[in-house]
């Protein structure tokens, strides 16, 4: 039988003193928030650890992203110097070994954490004088860890140890079909509850009575995570029941409100709908701790209704609304116009269908560059500044193809208004 | 306006020429160099324009053309003229243009017979050598150019233009690649000064792990310069201990050895001398006092032999003195008896009083058993206080505990009130199908799109058929005429069957073929046309299909998601209410409320299971508070119990009956000591006086009854007095004498003893005679004095043992000791400690600063400064880079459109250029195209590559030229303009192929045109000639006296 409850905090990747991507709507004023937005999240989840009074915390993610610097060191060791001088045990299923070894280089990997890696030898961590947790690094390469998360008597024999809750650690994805993924079936009967440290996303699917849970990173980088990110309390009861749940960490938060535009409406009334879904949305973020939020907003409709406003515009007029004093919000607002569904000549341009024929055109359009192109103007931008080829790897078609619609059927519209 | 002939007077080489000229297709010239082809041109380009000045120049200087001139003879319309132009002696050019005997003016001229075409136009279009062939520019003159190129685009073009050039310029301002500028260079510049300054600040790291390398050795050179010190200090501390302790020992070693030499009388008393001269004196004191004492003896013996008679009363005199004594005494406890008497009598009665008064229970018994002492009464007052603490702390808990339970059980109740108020049975179901709502409701919103979008099409589709059926049918004009050529062709048969029988089968079959040909036609322009429309409807009817089978599975969806079927609007059963007419958003907000308050009803539930699980800790502790309090009272009613007082629970009563007995049990004490008083007082009398009777007896003294105590007791005391007078002096006498006799006899004994010591003495220090014994204690004095130097130099070696307890020091070192050598080592020793000192104060120092430093890394943002600018700058040039490659795709899209609308739109001239240029090219070229806008010309390969002008070789572009020209002098033409055309030589560069091609082209395109082709070459004139062109020959000149013009 279990003896009492248990409590964990997972988190995944930590990405401390990365660089949060995505904002050029920031302003010099947030310059702060964004820079230590990470080493932040890292410190609102160790505050998290001490308040929930936990016996184990679990690192499962990278530490940060390369290269590792001398703040993410000093953070990582003042925060988890604070967690052990409460006595609470620290474990670190460190994906890069170079990173425990930099760590210790720095002098900031503090004693008393235990390391779990692939190559790394059978572990056992004792919790308090009457329970033990055993974690022993796994055989094989999907797994590196087990935590045996019964608190079983040390007296009691090991015929006892048999009921003890198992928690695998894996630095394997995990999908949203564990059965199909490469994690192994027959080896994880053994759990009921697997973490997996490499998701950027917080998710947890259930399979045959066996969680599968990635806690994600604690502080989103790119804005392709949305909502709050955090820590994962892991509580297990007397009756042996686990119970995941969210502490959120993240201070600087993205997100993306999608806003139709199927009949034609006044600035007035898109505004209006605007703040109330912004309303809406700011309601989901009560509990969490975030001081910024970066907001897409994507405005999708028949271009005739949705090319009534610009980007620029909007982004400018959505700008001071700021509900909450202690949430700044970044607005950042992408137009969306889409064909209107009128039948077109296609053998033939006509002045009154040229924007829904240039829009039909877009769509059929393929990337417009060559390699050639790209790298000619890299060549003359130089090998050593911005990567261009990098950067437009971060770019979506829709993004483009939406902007180009923009620029496209402004263009228009301006001829229009000058011949008119 | 064609030549029929040219007459020429005189011109350049030529005199006297009448050359007759084909007035359609080409005449064919055909002569040697020099032979005077290009003259001809040059004379009929003179005629109809004027002659050029500079042209008639010979090298001989000088003006050699007047009288130069001659005619052409040309028809136009069908009239005849002439033109004649002759050079003056003057200079001036004479012109007349001949018409049936009367002349033309000028403007007539110009109007008539040229049509407006200058002498330019003509010059570049018409009359072509190589040279003029090759001239592109004169093509791209204002009024030729229009013709070309095209100048007005529509206003869709203008619009794609003005588009295009807008999304461009912007894409420019982004990135412009051709003067390596624009938004993106920028940021690039701004992104390598960050990147220079982040490699300066990059090496904090580095830094850092150099600064933590520095202190592990600075602090691994401390440990052991902390060693040596250590070490040094230990040696130093060896040495100067050593050093220390090496003079003392030195003289402790000296005397020793003298001491051991002296020490042979051993056991001599330590102060002979003294204790020998002492008990000389002694002896004689004791000696001369022995004989006063005796003297003294016999004189005090006589004196008491004198006294003895008065000594009588001296058996009974204490008893009679203590008696008298007493005498105060017994006077006063008579009167005292008196006042006790009385006293126990008052506290009697108060007593009674009191008993009365009080309780019932109370009496004396009773009184007795109860304890009031102050060790009772702080039992009482500790365990009153402990039983009222705990009652205190019961009725705390108490209050607490029913706060808590009572503000659960109000939360409940308006949680289970919220509950039935929104008819929840389960908040975790309720949460759930809230979910579920919410997603219903999103999925309904883009189905309500997709209804919407279908229907949308459908509409179209159908007022598409609508328009289609409106079209379909043919005007009444078009469908009267299709019946009139039906109802014709069916009459031309039926009169060519009529013809063939009545006149000839040959007149029958033409009509018969007309008329079948007439009802074929219209039969096929109605097939036609129906045939389209039909497709089209067929196409339109099927998509309106697909629609409607999407449209309805979308509704099913609908349904399913609402409850209602697909033929009502309504959202669902829920929402009949007056919510609906709200929007699918309005709904989405509403659920994700209710959902907010489900959770917030879901977190007050878990609250109340919280405190109910508190509350049931609390209670167990408040059973432990009254368990607490029971106990607590049980002790207090216990020591009540001991305490002999009424047992009660009211700590008051408690304290009241406490009081009540003290008081009682206090007047008590009172009455039993007043009691005891007079009892006590009582006895002692009557003792007295018992004593008193005994004593008279004894002293044999008369019996008087009439007197009182205290008269026998006065009596008594003046026979004491003559007692006491005698008996002073007798026993002073008598205790002198048995003093004087006991000293005597102590006397005595204490000569003997000193006499003895004094033998016991000699004994002692080995002598026999008091002499002896004063020569030995001189020797033994010098031994002392040896004694106590060595007792004090252990003294100091002790206290320097002391004093470095942890060393030990071998004699063999203190042997070998050498105090100089010694001495200098100290030295040595002290300046390397002070050197490690120094060092150690400087590594210290430095180790601080190293610290400080890392401090300072630690906390330094710069280099996170720097990245965080470098992210933002690649976030904007992220976005730069979006905005041009969105730029790059609207222009590409406007590109393509632009496209479309060049090929709709080409102007003639270029599409008849097409037509000679595929020609000349054999097949190779197709079409010639100019882009909106520009005033460039692009040819297309068969295989569709494009090439501009530039590209082309020197053939092709001549063909392209002379396509071109054919293609304007056919839209002239057009036009109604005719004027002659003159090639001289224009295929010298042409390969054989496209030369055969040129000669086919050029018969071609000279069917209704007057076409002068001159050309040396014989194999080009064997070409025409194979065509079917006869060419007309000149001679070569040979007259070297006569001086070419030209040619």
């Amino acid at each position: 039988m279990h003896s009492h409850s248990w409590r964990l905090l997972a988190t995944g990747h930590l990405h401390l003193d990365s660089q949060l991507q995505d904002l050029s709507v920031a302003e010099d004023d947030q310059h702060e928030i964004i820079r230590d937005a990470t080493l932040s999240a890292f410190e609102l989840m160790i505050e998290s650890a001490l308040e929930h009074s936990i016996d184990l915390l679990l690192l499962t993610g990278s530490l940060c992203t390369k290269p590792l610097t001398l703040r993410a060191c000093t953070i990582f060791r003042d925060g988890i110097e604070a967690i052990l001088e409460e006595g609470i045990k620290v474990t670190w299923a460190a994906v890069d070994y170079k990173e425990v070894d930099l760590l210790q280089k720095l002098n900031c990997l503090p004693a008393g954490i235990s390391i779990l890696s692939t190559e790394g030898n059978q572990q056992r961590i004792e919790l308090d004088t009457d329970h033990y947790s055993a974690l022993t690094t796994g055989s094989t390469k999907t797994r590196f860890g087990t935590i045996c998360c019964e608190l079983i008597s040390a007296q009691q024999t090991d015929e006892a140890a048999g009921e003890a809750s198992y928690i695998g650690i894996t630095d394997q994805a995990i999908g949203h079909l564990p059965q199909k993924n490469s994690t192994n079936r027959t080896e994880d009967e053994k759990y009921q509850l697997i973490i997996s440290g490499e998701a950027q996303r917080c998710r947890t699917t259930r399979h045959q009575n066996r969680l599968y849970h990635s806690p994600g990173t604690i502080q989103a980088l790119t804005k392709e995570i949305t909502g709050p990110c955090s820590a994962t309390l892991i509580e297990i009861d007397s009756q042996g029941e686990i119970e995941l749940r969210p502490l959120s960490t993240s201070v600087v938060i993205r997100d993306q409100i999608e806003l139709s535009v199927p009949h034609k409406i006044t600035l007035e009334e898109l505004l209006e709908q605007a703040e109330r879904k912004l309303l809406e949305q700011l309601a989901a973020y009560s509990y969490a701790p975030a001081r910024l939020l970066h907001l897409s907003w994507e405005i999708r409709g028949p271009h005739p209704h949705v090319m009534q406003f610009s980007s620029l515009e909007l982004q400018e007029l959505l700008s001071p609304l700021q509900p909450l004093d202690e949430l700044s919000i970044l607005h950042e607002v992408n137009l969306a116009p889409q064909l209107t569904g009128e039948e077109i000549d296609e053998n033939k341009l006509h002045e009154k269908q040229l924007g829904e024929q240039f829009l039909q055109l877009l769509g059929d359009q393929n990337s417009p560059f060559t390699e050639t192109n790209i790298e000619a103007l890299q060549e003359k931008l130089g090998n050593k500044t911005v990567l261009i080829k990098e950067l437009l790897t971060g770019l979506s078609n829709k993004e483009i193809c939406n902007r180009a619609a923009e620029l496209g059927l402004l263009a228009l519209q301006e001829r229009l208004r000058e011949a008119g | 306006m064609k030549i029929t002939d040219i007459l020429i007077e005189q011109f350049g080489r030529w005199n006297d020429l009448l050359l007759p000229v084909r007035k359609k297709g080409i005449s064919l010239i055909h002569g040697p160099n020099e032979a005077g082809k290009s003259t001809l041109l040059r004379f009929i380009r003179g005629v109809l324009y004027g002659y050029p000045a500079a042209g008639l120049i010979t090298s001989h200087g000088g003006d050699r053309t007047t009288g130069w001139g001659g005619s052409l003879r040309v028809k136009h319309h069908g009239e005849h003229y002439e033109l004649t132009r002759r050079i003056e002696e003057n200079g001036r050019q004479a012109f007349r243009v001949s018409h049936k005997n009367h002349a033309l003016t000028p403007q007539q001229y110009e109007k008539k017979i040229l049509q407006q075409i200058d002498a330019d136009v003509y010059r570049t279009i018409y009359t072509l050598g190589l040279k003029e062939l090759r001239e592109l520019a004169t093509l791209q003159s204002e009024h030729i150019g229009e013709y070309i190129y095209g100048t007005s685009l529509g206003a869709v073009g203008q619009q794609l233009l003005s588009s295009s050039n807008q999304t461009r310029q912007f894409s420019n301002t982004l990135v412009d690649e051709k003067h390596d500028q624009g938004k993106l260079f920028d940021l690039s510049g701004q992104y390598n000064s960050l990147q220079q300054a982040l490699s300066r600040a990059d090496n904090v790291l580095t830094q850092y792990e150099l600064s933590l390398e520095e202190q592990k050795k600075l602090e691994k050179k401390q440990v052991e310069r902390k060693h040596r010190l250590e070490q040094l200090q230990r040696e130093q501390g060896n040495y100067r201990f050593l050093s220390r302790i090496w003079k003392p020992w030195k003289r402790h070693r000296e005397l020793t050895a003298q001491y051991n030499r002296l020490n042979a009388l051993s056991g001599f008393p330590g102060d002979g001398l003294r204790k020998l001269e002492t008990l000389e004196q002694k002896i004689a004191k004791i000696s001369r006092r022995q004989k006063a004492l005796l003297e003294e003896r016999s004189k005090v013996k006589q004196l008491l032999q004198a006294e003895r008679k008065s000594y009588e009363l001296r058996d009974h005199a204490s008893g009679v003195r203590a008696l008298i004594d007493l005498k105060t005494m017994v006077e006063t406890a008579e009167r005292h008896l008196g006042d006790v008497t009385a006293d126990a009598a008052m506290l009697k009665s108060e007593l009674d009083q009191k008993l009365s008064s009080a309780d019932s229970s109370w009496t004396l018994d009773k009184l007795d058993q109860i304890d009031t002492s102050p060790q009772a009464h702080l039992k009482l007052v500790t365990a009153a206080r402990d039983y009222q603490n705990s009652l205190r702390r019961r009725a705390r808990y108490r209050r607490r505990y029913q706060k808590l339970a009572d503000g659960n059980h109000n939360r409940q109740l308006e949680l289970q009130e919220q509950f039935k108020k929104q008819n929840i049975t389960s908040i975790d179901q309720a949460v759930q199908k809230a979910n579920q709502r919410i997603r219903d409701l999103e999925k309904l919103t883009k189905l309500r799109i997709q209804e919407t979008e279908f229907d949308q099409r459908i509409r179209s589709a159908q007022s598409q058929i609508i328009k289609l059926q409106e079209g379909a049918e043919l005007p009444w004009w078009a469908s009267l005429m299709l019946t009139i050529f039906f109802m014709a062709g069916g009459f031309f048969v039926v009169a060519g069957l009529f013809k063939t029988v009545q006149t000839s089968w040959l007149v029958g079959a033409i009509y018969m073929l007309t008329g079948i040909m007439g009802t074929g036609l219209a039969w096929a322009m109605r097939l036609h046309y129906e045939q389209n429309d039909t497709e089209l409807q067929y196409k339109l009817n099927e998509e309106i299909d697909q629609c409607q089978f999407d449209l309805e599975k979308t509704r099913n969806q609908i349904a399913q998601i609402t409850g209602v079927s697909s033929g009502h609007k309504l959202l669902s059963t829920d929402l009949q209410s007056p919510r609906k007419n709200l929007t699918e958003a309005e709904l989405i907000r509403q659920a994700t409320q209710k959902l907010t308050e489900l959770e917030q009803f879901a977190r007050d539930e878990d609250k109340i299971k919280r405190i109910r699980k508190k509350l049931s800790v609390r209670r167990g502790k408040l059973g432990d508070y009254q368990r607490e309090a029971s106990a607590a009272r049980q002790s207090w009613c216990d020591l009540l119990k001991t305490l002999g007082l009424r047992e009660t629970i009211r700590t008051a009563e408690a304290f009241e009956d406490w009081q009540q007995a003290d008081d009682l049990k206090q007047t008590l004490t009172r009455w039993n000591a007043a009691k005891e008083d007079v009892q006590r007082h009582t006895e002692i009398l009557s003792l007295f006086k018992e004593q008193m009777e005994q004593i008279s007896r004894r002293m044999q003294l008369e019996d008087q009854p009439h007197r009182s105590v205290t008269q026998t007791l006065s009596h008594w005391e003046s026979l004491l007095n003559d007692y006491e007078r005698v008996k002073d002096s007798y026993h002073q006498r008598k205790k002198e004498y048995l003093d004087l006799k006991n000293e005597l006899e102590a006397n005595r004994e204490e000569l003997q003893l000193e006499k003895q010591n004094l033998q016991a003495l000699l004994k002692q220090g080995h002598a026999e005679t008091r002499e002896q014994f004063r020569a030995n204690a001189r020797q033994l004095h010098k031994v002392h004095e040896l004694r106590n130097q060595l007792d004090e130099l252990n003294d100091q070696l002790a206290t320097l043992a002391q004093e470095e307890p942890g060393l030990a020091i071998v004699e063999e070192d203190l042997l070998q000791f050498q105090p100089q050598q010694t001495q200098e080592r100290i030295e040595m020793i002290g300046l390397e400690i002070e050197e490690i000192q120094h060092d150690l104060e400087q590594s210290h120092q430095q180790l601080g600063r190293i610290r400080q430093s890392q401090a300072a890394l630690e906390s330094d943002n710069t280099l996170a400064n720097l990245k965080t600018r470098q992210a933002r700058l690649l976030d904007r040039a992220q976005i730069t880079l979006r905005d041009w490659q969105a730029s790059q795709r609207a222009t590409t899209a406007f590109s393509e459109m632009t496209e479309q609308l060049e090929r709709d739109y080409q102007p003639e001239t270029l599409a008849r250029a097409s037509h000679y240029l595929l020609k000349l090219t054999c097949g190779r070229y197709e079409q010639v195209r100019t882009p909106f806008g520009s005033r460039e010309l692009l040819i297309y390969e068969k295989d569709g590559s494009v090439r501009k002008i530039t590209e082309l070789s020197d053939g092709t572009r001549e063909q392209l030229l002379l396509a071109l020209r054919m293609a304007l002098i056919d839209l002239f033409a057009r036009q109604g303009i005719e004027l002659p055309i003159v090639l001289d030589d224009i295929c010298v560069n042409f390969d054989q192929v496209r030369t055969e091609a040129a000669v086919k082209t050029l018969i071609e395109f000279a069917q209704n045109k007057q076409v002068l082709f001159f050309t040396c070459h014989n194999h080009l004139a064997t070409l025409f000639e194979k065509q079917g062109v006869e060419p007309t020959w000149l001679p070569k000149f040979h007259t070297p006296e006569k001086q070419l013009l030209a040619g």
